[in-house]
């Protein structure tokens, strides 16, 4: 087994996933099960393939610091369900 | 047989020849979706309205003698993950419920230039994540031939619709597979332009380094003017590829005699299906 119980409840905590503890035992199982099957990459031998990260050949691109239309703040803001003053309110995360 | 039956390119010399009107074009194919959208569900929403509103005025730009562009009043509709100003974009997500963009992803400024009639969003996998088109949050899709088959995915309402003649054409995206698997098993045309072709600004991204927007339709003569309308550069996606965009209808010759295709050798590795790759 690749993934532990504590794997699995890091993983809900971080993913703010709540698992009842009578169905941990098929996540980890199907977790550990897609882990094992990318072991099957390892099995290609790529020491003399040239790594390739994009089809094209790809660099930085650049612009002018140049002011240009865009958005209004209304339409921006269109889709918040939560505003104040022009600004996106979310629910407080972090403690005082 | 019927308008929505034929492909874009036809339509098109219909058009210019007088022998239709776009708005018989566009009711003929809001009737083809009157009668089978309940049983292939390709669409999330539909915008029938806007869509004889686009057809109205092309057909009046026709009546004063004007020149009309390939697409011009011929009816397609849009995968729902790429944004269209004004009209909801939920990527068949209940995340996306209420989202309506509030502004056009580049393809659709590029395809509005060219007045076609937009007839509205397409469903697909959740945030495209999935090959059957039964992952949307709304309802999966059929596949038109057999409704007991799925349309493949995750440009499975893209494919569905253009098979089904619910729409003439459609844009998909693809990111492993989307566009290319979904008209494979719908019996249509689809492309995967190769990455960079195709600006991606405005499409809800999966794997940024993967995902092209491309077209489906019924024969490859509109899909390569369709992929005429929407390739080029843009300054708003800096991966979009700054090579010249060639005219891909001179691509359209007689026959295919003497052309290879290339497969990688590592996909014949182990448990490949016998036949999937070697013929």
């Amino acid at each position: 087994m690749k993934v532990t119980k504590e794997d699995l409840q890091n993983v809900a905590v971080l993913s703010r996933l709540a698992i009842p503890a009578d169905q941990e035992d098929k996540y980890i199982d199907q977790m550990d099960k897609i882990l094992t099957y990318m072991d099957n990459l390892s099995e290609l031998d790529t020491e003399n393939v040239k790594p390739t990260t994009y089809a094209l050949p790809m660099q930085n691109v650049f612009r002018k610091d140049e002011v240009k239309a865009s958005l209004d703040r209304e339409a921006a803001l269109a889709n918040a369900p939560l505003k104040e003053d022009g600004y996106f309110k979310v629910p407080k995360v972090l403690e005082d | 047989m019927r308008l929505y039956e034929k492909p874009a390119h036809v339509l098109h010399d219909m058009l210019v020849n007088k022998e239709i009107t776009s708005v018989e074009l566009t009711e003929d194919v809001l009737a083809r979706i009157d009668e089978v959208e309940g049983d292939v569900k390709a669409y999330l929403t539909i915008t029938r309205d806007e869509a004889l509103a686009q057809a109205k005025a092309v057909d009046e730009k026709i009546a004063k003698g004007e020149k009309i562009s390939f697409l011009e009043g011929i009816p397609g509709a849009i995968k729902d993950n790429i944004c269209t100003k004004g009209v909801k974009t939920t990527c068949a997500s209940k995340i996306l419920e209420n989202f309506v963009p509030p502004y056009d992803a580049t393809v659709m400024t590029k395809l509005k230039a060219e007045n076609p009639v937009i007839l509205g969003k397409l469903n697909m996998d959740e945030f495209a994540m999935g090959g059957s088109t039964e992952n949307s949050a709304y309802h999966p899709t059929c596949n038109p031939w057999n409704t007991e088959c799925v349309p493949g995915g995750s440009s499975g309402g893209s494919a569905a619709s253009v098979a089904a003649g619910t729409a003439i054409w459609s844009l998909g995206s693809d990111t492993g597979g989307s566009i290319r698997q979904p008209a494979s098993f719908c019996g249509v045309v689809g492309l995967k332009p190769t990455y960079g072709r195709v600006s991606r600004y405005g499409l809800v991204a999966y794997g940024s380094s993967l995902d092209q927007i491309g077209p489906v339709t019924r024969d490859v003569t509109d899909c390569a003017n369709i992929l005429n309308i929407i390739a080029g550069h843009d300054d708003m996606d800096s991966t979009s590829s700054a090579a010249e965009v060639p005219d891909f209808t001179k691509a359209l010759v007689e026959d295919v005699k003497g052309l290879k295709i290339g497969l990688p050798k590592e996909y014949f590795v182990k448990g490949m299906v016998v036949g999937a790759v070697k013929g």
